[in-house]
């Protein structure tokens, strides 16, 4: 999306274009629902708090003022929530389904890795999460998750490579 | 070459990032260890990149909309509800002030009529006991002299 163009759509935002709000929503709605799939373990909350992103977007587009890009205030918002969400499930659950040991010979049962690598990332510390969640997913660049998270180009890039570190080592 | 550079470069490597160079080709290729890790590397970014990316439900940007409308609703609502309490009050100040404007009024009325009846009152006994005044006034001394007296006998007066 041209910066123009995302300007022009916040503009017609903030002036109470319910229409312009809907196209916002429809642009960013599958990249925002895929982060929170990938970010929350109980799946019944991804819709609600896919939600609850757009809602905080609405309520703070009058306040937005352009200075990072629309997507790495939205990612921002992602990333939030979904620490409160694993925070608020955290405080309701204890953390006793963790990763079981791989196999010695470190093999990987394709029908078991879905499973043991989601539960490994639950695991991953909030950041690295996002991160792992966000960067593979298609039209998600690295400056932008740079903004989101505060991190200079090349840091982003090297949490990434320990992030993935971290979930090979949590699987064997 | 040791395990611990090759290790810490197996996410690299598994990313395309980095192609092995000669000695840590040939450390993989002795080094079980480091060729496993290697592999578990690979296979994770291989489930990163296909990792399910679902999409939003088709009626997501509607249900969005609604619940916005929705809570843009229940302010309205709570702002109407404290402009309802507030007319409500201010309603009742006025009935309140209305009727105690009314009710000094009428305290004012009640207190000239009881005046004028007290005022009636004192004339018509004065009319009735005019002709006797001399009586009543002599009945009046007697019985000063007579309380003046007993003070006196009683040592009302220092001698």
């Amino acid at each position: 999306m041209a910066e123009f163009d995302e300007r022009e759509l916040v503009a017609r935002c903030q002036r109470g274009d319910d229409g312009a709000f809907g196209e916002l929503v429809e642009r960013y709605k599958n990249l925002v629902y895929a982060m929170i799939y990938r970010m929350v373990e109980d799946r019944s909350q991804v819709d609600d708090l896919a939600q609850d992103v757009f809602l905080k977007v609405h309520r703070g587009l009058p306040y937005f003022r352009g200075e990072a890009r629309l997507s790495t205030w939205i990612y921002r918002i992602v990333s939030n929530e979904c620490v409160q969400a694993r925070g608020r499930r955290r405080e309701r659950t204890s953390t006793s389904d963790v990763a079981e040991p791989a196999a010695a010979d470190g093999a990987f049962a394709d029908l078991e890795v879905r499973d043991r690598i989601e539960k490994a990332m639950a695991q991953l510390p909030d950041n690295y999460r996002f991160l792992v969640a966000a960067h593979y997913l298609k039209g998600v660049q690295y400056e932008a998750l740079a903004e989101a998270l505060n991190l200079p180009l090349g840091t982003v890039k090297t949490h990434l490579y320990r992030a993935k570190r971290q979930l090979r080592e949590l699987l064997t | 070459m040791t395990c611990h550079d090759v290790l810490n470069l197996a996410e690299a490597f598994a990313a395309g990032d980095r192609q092995p160079d000669e000695a840590e080709r040939a450390h993989l290729e002795t080094c079980p260890r480091c060729a496993s890790a290697l592999a578990d590397a690979r296979r994770i970014e291989a489930f990163l990149l296909a990792w399910p990316a679902p999409e939003a439900p088709a009626r997501f940007t509607a249900s969005v909309q609604q619940r916005i409308r929705r809570l843009h609703w229940q302010v309205e609502q709570r702002v109407d509800r404290v402009f309802n309490a507030a007319m409500a009050l201010a309603a009742c100040l006025v009935v309140g002030g209305i009727a105690a404007l009314f009710n000094v009024e009428l305290l004012l009325a009640g207190a000239g009529a009881l005046a004028d009846v007290v005022a009636l009152a004192a004339a018509e006994a004065f009319e009735r006991a005019a002709p006797s005044a001399v009586t009543y006034l002599a009945a009046m001394v007697m019985v000063a002299s007579a309380v003046a007296m007993r003070w006196w006998t009683e040592g009302g007066i220092e001698r």
